[in-house]
């Protein structure tokens, strides 16, 4: 019976990935609202995860502010509609805090903060 | 009538018969710490005589320290007696150096005497068989004179006061009734204020030092007014006294940037119609700032030298403020040597090669005797730009979207993740002629472009592209490129500061 459970839950997600393109989203980068930012730890050192969650498919800036909220790094990615799990990388970032945003043309979709040690 | 009747019975009964002298003896310019000698001697003037003498005086104590008291006399019984704490009440209806109406006033029973903690009062009596000899030292009181900056007072005037006297049946006037020290020097100056002037933000980077015979006597930081509060200095000693930034601060990158090098182009330009024109007119201090060869002249080595520092190929031997470098330059408003009365000093700083003032004291009138250099401070314009990052097949592209089409100088300096980036190229679109660098280091890349005939402008438009190859497999690039500098100048020499949108 244990094994028939099992193959069945296989199937299942064999079965979802299939019909979606599957991102897994770790608990904590879950966003409950349609759309927004999260991050995977807010003191961060080399790179951290982070959720993008977009409202449709698309070109969105993800940018980053420093602490004068001074832009100092913004890219310009073409996501999918839902969940995009992507990295924010700090090494070129000199050790401060920062805001990174997520922006729908000029429209603040989301923000998140963080320290780079 | 009557009144003038008492007037002349006032004006008879004053008829003074002796004098009651009270000077000091040293000589001048006293200093703080020095001892002060006081003699009290009398002086006839109606041949008179006297076999008994009492008279009181009173001294500052905040101001003078009495050490001792010694009497001269020969024969007469001499008694002191001394109260701290208290101060004379005269009778202000009449003088004060008619000590023989004081002696009346006090005899009287008024209230002649009051707690006063500044005040010591010292009673002095001599009783005698015979008379009294005029014109000789009665006594002489020693005091160490103190530092007036430790006390509420603002000078050594009226230290001590004779207050009253008699003498049998003598009239009595003080010929000195109240002496005052009008030159003392030295001692501790208190609070002096120091005031850095400069147009630098973070001012609470700069420290000072105040140097006597090359020996550091304060140093520290200015606070982030620009003002610091020395303590231990002494009046009437002459300082040397500097300022500098300290070199951690995280600005001194910022000083020296293409404006400053474009607008030194632009002097040499100025320059090379009348060779003489920088060398004669530029105030000394400021042509420091933009000599950076230091060859005594400012022309196309110095500008040339700044552009260099710009596109991160310094040239040797130069002095341009740079990251973890200050060359200092200061000026003083005067003399460092604190007194009595002047105790604020300013300081005028300035960064060698920062020819835009940016971070340096900046004087309205100095440029105005001095045309050339009009374009040395101005109002910064604000723009806004668009930098972005993109990944595209598999390569990272940093782009420079430019909607300016006046500017003939632009600047950038970008960091880079080099644990994930490495620079591929810079494909630059900036217009025909027009001189574009680029210069890449470990983890930043410099690039833009200039002409330094300040004629042609640079090309709106995607001018900029830089190509990165990934190292690992990237998902994305939010954070590989730091924009870390852009800054741009107009053909005319306005600064633009780009701020990215």
């Amino acid at each position: 019976m244990k094994k028939l459970i099992g193959l069945v839950l296989i199937l299942f997600f064999s079965c979802q990935k299939d019909i979606t393109t599957f991102n897994y989203v770790p608990d904590v980068l879950e966003i409950p609202e349609i759309s927004g930012i999260k991050l995977e730890s807010y003191i961060v050192s080399d790179k951290v995860q982070v959720n993008v969650k977009l409202p449709s498919n698309g070109q969105y800036r993800i940018k980053i502010f420093d602490f004068t909220n001074k832009l100092v790094s913004q890219e310009l990615i073409n996501g999918q509609q839902g969940d995009n799990i992507l990295n924010v990388y700090v090494n070129a970032l000199p050790p401060s805090s920062y805001t990174v945003s997520l922006y729908d043309n000029n429209k603040l979709i989301g923000k998140e903060f963080f320290t780079n040690e | 009538m009557k009144k003038l009747l008492l007037l002349l019975l006032s004006t008879i009964a004053y008829g003074q018969d002796m004098y009651l002298d009270h000077s000091f003896t040293n000589s001048l310019p006293i200093n703080v710490g020095d001892t002060l000698s006081i003699k009290f001697n009398t002086i006839d003037n109606n041949q008179s005589a006297y076999s008994f003498l009492q008279f009181d005086y009173q001294y500052n104590n905040k101001l003078l320290e009495k050490l001792d008291h010694v009497f001269y006399t020969d024969g007469p019984q001499t008694s002191l007696n001394h109260w701290d704490g208290f101060s004379f009440n005269p009778n202000t209806d009449i003088s004060l150096k008619d000590l023989s109406g004081q002696f009346q006033w006090w005899a009287g029973g008024n209230n002649s005497y009051s707690s006063s903690a500044d005040w010591s009062v010292e009673r002095i009596t001599l009783q005698h068989t015979s008379s009294i000899p005029h014109a000789e030292t009665i006594l002489i009181v020693r005091f160490i004179v103190k530092d007036v900056a430790n006390t509420e007072y603002e000078n050594y005037n009226n230290v001590s006061k004779l207050s009253w006297a008699r003498a049998g049946a003598n009239v009595i006037e003080a010929m000195t009734q109240s002496i005052s020290l009008d030159e003392v020097t030295g001692g501790g100056a208190g609070d002096v204020v120091f005031k850095l002037n400069t147009q630098a933000e973070n001012k609470s980077d700069y420290m000072y030092s105040i140097e006597l015979e090359n020996e550091v006597v304060d140093s520290g930081y200015f606070d982030a007014s620009g003002e610091a509060i020395i303590t231990n200095l002494q009046n009437d000693t002459e300082y040397s006294a500097w300022a500098y930034v300290n070199d951690n601060a995280d600005w001194l990158g910022d000083v020296v940037s293409l404006t400053d090098a474009y607008m030194l182009f632009l002097q040499a330009i100025n320059a090379s119609e009348d060779p003489s024109y920088v060398e004669n007119q530029v105030d000394e201090l400021v042509k420091v700032v933009y000599d950076v060869d230091a060859n005594g002249v400012i022309d196309f080595e110095d500008s040339y030298s700044l552009l260099m520092h710009v596109i991160g190929e310094p040239l040797e031997n130069r002095y341009i403020t740079k990251d973890s470098m200050s060359y200092n330059i200061t000026e003083l408003d005067k003399p460092f040597k604190p007194t009595n009365s002047d105790k604020t000093f300013n300081i005028y700083h300035y960064l060698a090669g920062d020819a835009d003032f940016s971070h340096s004291y900046y004087e309205e009138q100095k440029t105005e005797t001095v045309a050339m250099f009009s374009l040395a401070k101005q109002n910064i314009i604000e723009h806004d730009l668009d930098l972005t990052t993109e990944l595209v097949d598999g390569k990272v592209e940093f782009v420079v979207n430019l909607d300016r089409s006046d500017l003939s100088a632009i600047e950038f300096i970008a960091s880079f993740d080099n644990s994930r980036l490495e620079f591929d190229k810079i494909v630059f679109d900036s217009g025909d002629n027009i001189t574009n660098y680029t210069t890449v280091k470990e983890d930043a890349v410099y690039f833009g472009s200039i002409d330094p005939q300040a004629q042609l402008q640079i090309k709106a438009g995607k001018s900029y592209k830089i190509v990165f190859n990934p190292k690992v497999q990237l998902t994305n690039t939010a954070g590989l490129v730091y924009f870390k500098r852009q800054e741009a100048v107009t053909t005319e020499g306005q600064k633009i500061n780009l701020n990215l949108k």
